[in-house]
């Protein structure tokens, strides 16, 4: 009695416990041990025509799929781009059998999908309807009608979808990346364009489909709610008589890989992002033994929200909706890339990230833990997609196309299992190739495209994928190079106020690129009114390095060299730098001023005005648009060591004497030097002494 | 042709339907107010760990579009024993995929994992549920974030600001007149105490629906839901649950958007009654005869035989107080917009006037099936349509016989649905024009 009582209590208490057990939240629960994958079994069987069927049973829902895959070698279209394609598209244009209206009515009646692509057909549906669908297939990849109605009606259809890709950011990144990377003889590199359809005739369409299709060459899977000796019965009935035949094998030159990084910029100019996408080919075919590291390096980088990309560019920096990498294997050439959809003014803030984690996954090991949730999110989506059955019949259809051996993804995961950190990061450095990326970029080009040449040689290109000139901003009409020059002079204070300047000094810290941190450099410019003119640049421990004086009449140059006395043109130069606010007077030196365009010169919008002096030599200044300012100058000059482009910027405009003065001076090329200026005094009475 | 005419025949005898696996599913209520849906399937080794908050952009107070999307994202940034960035590592590296949607009526979490691993979803769902964690600097990060998704899904893809502008038309004013991603103003002035009001609002057991599906004990599951959740304390307070109905529109709304396209395109967009009504079945049913395949009405006349458009498509918008039939179509090159608007009309104007054949209503029926077979193919869509049965419809079990709300209507009943509701007096206009006409 009391033993009975006593187990009672005892598993009252137990009961009360398994309600009430404390959980220790504070750390992820254990995982109950893993389950064992299984494969379900799939049957492979071929016909005497060729025709491989791969059968997967599964009656887990009343439903069926069947598809075809024609393997055939990429074909190259020329000036005909975009047939293959199209032939594709008529093949669900009606057959011999059913005009397309009856086409059309029977597979909605059934309920059932069919799509027809240049090398695949597809048909889904209720599994009641199982030989009828497997029927349609047939109907549709062996007697296609070609009718020449439809033909016409689709052929305009893609006319008007070429119309609408021309503001799809998404194809013009795809094609702007296909077409750089593989070159536009190459057949992953064609693009469709306008007139290579208009090249397009109903006959190159039916000569692809009797050139292509042939059952020798065609793998037939059909999957779900079947059995089996039926639906090999009901194949043999509607493919039996299909005939083999031999098919063309056309051989390609591998694509030119670029000898340093390119970037290729289609400019989108309504965007608000930029469609950023990297890559490089890659020389890796379905089946190799490299695939499997470099699917983890390539998890590690850019496979969902755990991948480094993601964790970059949006959980830390927040440029991106998302950034994500990939690669494909294929037996003609592979590829990998790497991309995001990235707002506008950071997009070569986004580029350095990209390459920076290239970089280190190239360079350096991953960790254990890293790799270790590589593989299980890889094991974890594998255990997934076998809740498709369309999943066995894709690994047995791989197998027979690839020939991989029997049992390759029964013992795959095994197989990644043994991949090691080092063959991660040989696998990156291997199929990662940071010096031969081609970068492309659709976006804003006027703003993106200066930005981008850090990277590699900006290229322009249209949607016809030919190189064009770099974008400009738009110029408000009837704007001229007069009026910018106006509102500059107005935004520094006014003629009234720069006329009222009679003198001025400034003081300027020079960083000049090469000079030793210990060395300080400062600059002394002194001006007076009508012509005086004094530069002079001194360094700690040198002295004088560098002196410019004109003093109305004669000009001298002097340095560590010693001191020349200028003459001509030399002379005539330094004259015009020795002028108060040149800009006020080039109407009266009949200097030639043209608004050349606008562009983003750092982050603001500029106009670019292009002055030519009576003499012929010519430069650029750009004038902010929104405050007037003068933001740049580019100047070229022809030197022995050839042509040297001088670029200059200015910045921090603060006011002295009721004038605007740029404090911040930053000279890019040649050399880069930057002046930041310490302080202005005008009309401090300097007398000719001040220019000896 | 006579051969074919009698397959079709044949076909149509055939048609009773072959018995549909049924889904089982338990349905237990935690003393918190939790709802616990559970689905045993034991073909595969994974789980489906699922929940549903009765939240979305509807409950979001003015000036604050976006929020309930914006907090989404938060619900990733971790919790009190979950780091900044560790949530959706857990799930990855472990092997589980995880995401999370949110709608005008509902925000949605789901995690697919190894079943092995069913605790580690329960105990991340309930972390979420119990204790989530914001910070200023994921509010920060996340704030670009949702702006660049705006920007990726609307404001850079040509046509894509319809969802903005129909919204606005046909429910300006009301709770839906805002899509859920929300304006950038509103996204930007959102900030942190926003954040802790919403979550104490909406984020408490007896506002969400917890729903599992796949290689599960039941009995064990529910133990362990109970030690995970049961402890969640129940809301304090109300939630509020609009459900006065949008204003009707009084009349036929036009505007023209000038928008960074090629092609013209029209957005018409009907005003209908909520989800779950016997009218809203009817509305899916007038779509699907409308634009489902290529013999549908619309596609096969304006598409096919007149060669207006490069596509047109008609979909049902039901949202829990009402809903949107939506058409859209864009012409093909050279094509005035006026044509095509016009074959549109006469499709709808004979929807009005004239009744169905029992051919075409078979074949709508026969596509419904197809539809609700393929929707239950994976442990997440039965773990999602389970909880959406079971909120918005009150009955989970539509899963298995939805179908027979379907059934019950007939070719007249579509024919008055069409004549209440698809009337040019009920919908708004929208013409899309390349920016260069302006």
């Amino acid at each position: 009695m009391l033993k009975r009582i006593t187990n009672l209590l005892l598993i009252i208490t137990m009961t009360c416990g398994a309600l009430t057990a404390q959980i220790d939240r504070s750390q992820p629960p254990e995982a109950k041990p893993a389950k064992p994958l299984e494969f379900g079994k799939y049957k492979v069987k071929t016909l005497k025509n060729g025709l491989t069927l791969i059968l997967v049973e599964d009656h887990k829902l009343p439903r069926t799929t069947a598809y075809m895959v024609v393997d055939r070698k990429p074909v190259q279209e020329g000036d005909k781009a975009g047939y293959v394609s199209l032939a594709g598209q008529m093949l669900r244009q009606g057959t011999q059998n059913l005009p397309k209206d009856s086409l059309d009515k029977t597979i909605d009646y059934l309920g059932a999908d069919l799509s027809t692509s240049s090398s695949s057909a597809y048909v889904s549906g209720l599994s009641k309807y199982n030989e009828r669908l497997i029927q349609l297939l047939a109907d549709v990849a062996l007697n296609p009608a070609f009718p020449k109605e439809e033909f016409d009606k689709l052929k305009k259809q893609s006319l008007s979808n070429i119309e609408s890709a021309r503001d799809n950011p998404d194809q013009l990144s795809a094609r702007l990346f296909n077409h750089t990377l593989y070159g536009g003889n190459h057949p992953y590199g064609e693009l469709e364009t306008k007139e290579t359809l208009e090249n397009i005739e109903l006959e190159d369409c039916r000569n692809y489909y009797q050139k292509y299709w042939a059952p020798n060459r065609t793998y037939l899977a059909i999957i779900g709610d079947i059995k089996k000796w039926k639906t090999k019965r009901w194949v043999k009935k509607y493919f039996g008589d299909w005939e083999e035949k031999e098919v063309p094998q056309p051989q390609y030159e591998s694509p030119k890989v670029p000898s340093e990084p390119i970037v290729n910029i289609i400019n989108r100019s309504s965007s608000s992002q930029t469609k950023l996408k990297l890559g490089n080919t890659i020389d890796l075919k379905p089946g190799e033994a490299d695939v499997l590291p470099l699917r983890l390096a390539n998890q590690i980088l850019g496979v969902g929200s755990m991948g480094r990309l993601f964790q970059n560019l949006r959980e830390d920096k927040g440029f991106t909706y998302g950034a994500y990498s990939s690669y494909d294997t294929d037996k003609l050439v592979g590829e990998f890339s790497a991309g995001a959809d990235v707002r506008t003014e950071v997009t070569d803030s986004a580029v350095s990230e990209f390459l920076a984690e290239f970089d280190s996954l190239r360079t350096q090991p991953v960790s254990s833990k890293e790799l270790q949730g590589a593989k299980n999110y890889i094991a974890g989506g594998f255990g997934r997609s076998l809740e498709s059955p369309q999943t066995l019949a894709r690994f047995a259809l791989n197998i027979e196309r690839y020939d991989l051996p029997e049992n390759y993804y029964e013992t795959y995961l095994e197989r990644m299992d043994k991949v090691t950190a080092e063959g991660v990061r040989e696998a990156a450095a291997q199929y990662i190739k940071p010096e031969k990326l081609t970068i492309t970029a659709v976006g804003k080009g006027a703003v993106i495209g200066e930005k981008l040449e850090a990277f590699g040689t900006v290229h322009y290109f249209n949607f016809e994928g030919d190189t064009v000139e770099a974008p400009n901003l738009p110029v408000p009409e009837g704007l001229s190079a007069q009026e910018v020059i106006q509102s500059y002079v107005k935004a520094l204070g006014g003629q009234e106020k720069l006329d009222a300047v009679t003198d001025l000094t400034m003081h300027m810290n020079a960083s000049i690129q090469g000079l030793p941190p210990t060395m300080e450099a400062t600059s002394t410019v002194k001006r007076k009114r009508p012509n005086y003119y004094l530069n002079q640049v001194e360094v700690s421990g040198m002295g004088t390095v560098n002196k410019q004086l004109y003093d109305g009449e004669k000009g001298v140059v002097s340095g560590m060299r010693g001191t020349k006395t200028l003459e001509g043109e030399e002379l005539a130069e330094l004259k015009n730098s020795a002028r108060f606010f040149i800009e006020t007077q080039y109407q009266d030196l009949n200097y030639k001023m043209e608004l050349t365009g606008a562009e983003m010169v750092e982050d603001q919008k500029a106009y670019a005005v292009k002055i030519t002096a009576p003499n012929g030599l010519s430069h650029t200044d750009y004038y902010a648009a929104e405050s007037g300012l003068k933001v740049k100058e580019v100047s070229s000059q022809e030197t022995p060591q050839g042509n040297v482009t001088s670029v200059t910027f200015y910045g921090d405009y603060q006011e002295v004497g009721g004038v605007m003065f740029p404090h911040e001076i930053k000279v890019t090329s040649p050399q880069k030097v930057t002046l930041d200026v310490k302080e202005i005094k005008v009309n401090e009475s300097l007398s000719e002494e001040d220019f000896q | 042709m006579k051969k074919v005419g009698l397959a079709l025949i044949s076909l149509g005898l055939a048609g009773s339907l072959s018995a549909q696996t049924e889904i089982d599913y338990q349905l237990h209520t935690l003393d918190n107010g939790l709802d616990v849906i559970l689905h045993e399937d034991h073909s595969t080794p994974v789980v489906a760990v699922s929940v549903l908050y009765h939240v979305g952009s509807k409950n979001e107070r003015p000036g604050r579009s976006g929020f309930a999307h914006f907090f989404e994202h938060l619900m990733f940034e971790g919790s009190e024993n979950i780091d900044r960035g560790q949530y959706m590592k857990l799930v990855q590296s472990n092997g589980g995929n995880l995401n999370a949607n949110t709608s005008f009526d509902r925000t949605f979490y789901y995690q697919v994992l190894p079943s092995n691993q069913l605790e580690l979803g329960l105990w991340l769902e309930s972390e979420r549920m119990l204790h989530a964690r914001v910070d200023t600097t994921g509010v920060e990060t996340q704030r670009e974030v949702v702006k660049e998704e705006k920007r990726l899904r609307i404001d850079n893809q040509p046509y894509m600001s319809f969802q903005e502008e129909i919204f606005d038309a046909a429910f300006g004013g009301s709770y839906y007149g805002i899509p859920p991603i929300g304006t950038f103003e509103d996204i930007n002035a959102a900030n942190i105490t926003d954040f802790e009001d919403f979550y104490n609002t909406f984020y408490v057991p007896n506002n969400a629906t917890l729903s599992i599906a796949g290689d599960i004990d039941p009995e064990e599951t529910l133990a362990k839901i109970k030690q995970y959740f049961g402890k969640v304390p129940k809301g304090t307070q109300e939630i509020p649950r609009p459900d006065e109905k949008p204003e009707s529109l009084a009349e036929e709304k036009v505007d023209t958007i000038y928008d960074n396209i090629q092609l013209p395109g029209v957005f018409i967009g009907y005003r209908t009654p909520a989800q779950g009504t016997k009218e809203a079945y009817a509305v899916d049913m007038l779509a699907k005869l409308l634009s489902d395949g290529q013999s549908s009405r619309l596609y096969k006349r304006i598409v096919d035989e007149e060669q207006l458009a490069v596509t047109v498509q008609a979909f049902p918008y039901t949202l829990e107080n009402a809903g949107l039939f939506i058409t859209f179509g864009i012409v093909n090159q050279g094509v005035g917009l006026d044509s095509l608007v016009q074959s549109i009309d006469a499709e709808f104007a004979q929807v009005r006037d004239d009744k169905i054949s029992q051919r075409e209503y078979t074949k709508i029926l026969n596509q419904l099936e197809s539809d609700f077979v393929r929707q239950n193919s994976r442990m997440a869509g039965i773990a999602e349509n389970l909880a959406n049965y079971h909120v918005y419809y009150g009955d989970a079990s539509l899963i298995n016989n939805e179908i027979e709300e379907y059934r019950a209507i007939t070719p007249g009943y579509l024919k008055e649905v069409a004549q209440k509701y698809l009337m040019p007096e009920n919908r708004v206009v929208l013409y899309y024009l390349p920016e260069n006409e302006q």
